[in-house]
C-alpha cells in the first residue's frame, strides 16, 4: 500500500536536510531558469519542437539549447526572438516576492476570478487567484494566523456586482472586505484577492 | 510492503521560498521511503553524495521543479541527451496483465536522476540518483532500479 504525504515534516528522517531547501540559491541564477523553463513551457502550448524553433530563427539546434538551457544570461533580444518565432509577445510584470500569479497562456485552465465575473467591469480588471475553502479550513487559517488579504463570499461577490456591499453581514464572516473596497475605490488594476467560499458560516 | 511516497515542495529558512509554483497543471514530484526496501530511501541517497555534487543536484532539483511547473511534457525542457529512458521494467497489474514500463533519466554533468512516471496523475517518483562518469548501468544497478520501480508501482496498485 502506498501512503501519501503532503508535507515532508511528517518524517523525522528529512528534518536534518531538506534538499529542497532553496533558500541559499542566487536568486538571479533562479530567474535565468525559470525563464528558460517560460520559453520552453510556450513552445510546448504551441507544440512546437527545438528542431522547428531552429529552423524557423535560422539557428542550430545547439544554439537553441544553449537558450532553453537554464544557464544562459539571455538578452531582451534573444527572448524576443523566441517569443516572436512563436507567436507571442511577452512584457513584465511585477509582483510581491512570495505571490504567484498563474497569467502565462498554459495556465488558463486555472481559475481566476475574471471568470466568475464576466459582467463587473471593475472585476474584470483583477489578475488574481481565487481558492475555495470550506468554513474549517478558514477558521484554522484565522486561528494560525494564517490569513489570506481578502476573504469574499459568494454573497458578497452577488452584492458587489450590485454595487451593494453588504458590509455589515461580511463583516460578520469577514474583517477583510472593507480593505477590498477601499482597493476597488482606489482603482487598483491588479488586487490579490483569494475567494474563500464559506457561505455556511 | 509500504512504500511511502513524500511530495517534494521547495522550503527555505526563514521563510519558504517560491522557487517554482504547484497547480493542478503541474507534475508533482515524489520521493519514496521504505523501511523494508533500504534501496528506496531517495532521501539518503541525496545525503551521501558529496557536498559539491549535492549542490548540483539542488540545481537539478530546481531545474525540474521549474519544468514540471506547467504539467507539460518534460521532453520540450531537455534535449534527447539530457532526458532519455534508461531501461525497461515490468510489473503486473491488477487485472493480472504485465505492463511494461519505463524508467526515466535525466542526464546534469556527472548526476543521473533515475525517476518514473507514477499514474494516475501527473506524478512523478524519484529513485535514485547517483554520480556517474558513463550513462550505462551495471548490471546491479539496472537490478536494483527496476526492482524498485516494480515495487513502487505494486503497491500503488
Amino acid at each position: 500500500m502506498i501512503k501519501e504525504i503532503s508535507t515532508a515534516l511528517d518524517l523525522d528522517d528529512v528534518m536534518d536536510f531538506d534538499f529542497f531547501d532553496f533558500s541559499d540559491i542566487d536568486p538571479i541564477d533562479l530567474k535565468k531558469e525559470a525563464i528558460a523553463a517560460n520559453l520552453c513551457s510556450l513552445m510546448a502550448f504551441k507544440n512546437i519542437s527545438r528542431v522547428e524553433l531552429a529552423e524557423k530563427l535560422d539557428w542550430k539546434l545547439s544554439q537553441v539549447s544553449k537558450v532553453l538551457s537554464g544557464r544562459q544570461n539571455l538578452t531582451i533580444s534573444t527572448i524576443s526572438k523566441v517569443c516572436f518565432a512563436l507567436n507571442y509577445d511577452f512584457q513584465i510584470s511585477f509582483h510581491e516576492k512570495h505571490e504567484q500569479l498563474n497569467v502565462q497562456p498554459w495556465e488558463r485552465n486555472l481559475q481566476t476570478i475574471v471568470n466568475l465575473q464576466e459582467n463587473n467591469e471593475s472585476i474584470e480588471q483583477w489578475h488574481t487567484l481565487y481558492k475555495k475553502q470550506s468554513p474549517v479550513e478558514v477558521v484554522i487559517d484565522i486561528l494560525s494566523n494564517k490569513i489570506c488579504d481578502h476573504y469574499l463570499s459568494p454573497i458578497s461577490i452577488n452584492s458587489y456586482k450590485k454595487n451593494d456591499l453588504r458590509e455589515e453581514r461580511a463583516s460578520i464572516v469577514n474583517p477583510h472586505l472593507k480593505a477590498l473596497k477601499h482597493d476597488e475605490q482606489s482603482n487598483l488594476s491588479s488586487v490579490k484577492l483569494l475567494y474563500k467560499d464559506y457561505c455556511n458560516v | 510492503m509500504t512504500i511511502t511516497l513524500v511530495q517534494c515542495k521547495s522550503t527555505g529558512h526563514p521563510k519558504p521560498t517560491q522557487t517554482f509554483k504547484i497547480t493542478e497543471n503541474s507534475w508533482k514530484i515524489f520521493k519514496c521511503f521504505s523501511s523494508e526496501t533500504p534501496e528506496s530511501n531517495f532521501h539518503q541517497d541525496v545525503k551521501k553524495l558529496q557536498p559539491s555534487d549535492q549542490r548540483k543536484a539542488q540545481i537539478l532539483f530546481i531545474q525540474l521543479g521549474l519544468r514540471c511547473e506547467s504539467g507539460q511534457n518534460l521532453s520540450f525542457f531537455y534535449d534527447k541527451k539530457a532526458l532519455h529512458d534508461a531501461l525497461e521494467f515490468s510489473y503486473t497489474d491488477v487485472s493480472g496483465a504485465t505492463v511494461i514500463d519505463k524508467v526515466w533519466r535525466i542526464r546534469q554533468g556527472d548526476l543521473r536522476l533515475y525517476f518514473i512516471y507514477y499514474p494516475p496523475g501527473k506524478r512523478l517518483v524519484l529513485l535514485n540518483i547517483w554520480v556517474k562518469k558513463q550513462d550505462k548501468l551495471t548490471a546491479s544497478e539496472e537490478n536494483s532500479l527496476s526492482n524498485l520501480a516494480e515495487k513502487v508501482m505494486k503497491s500503488g496498485l
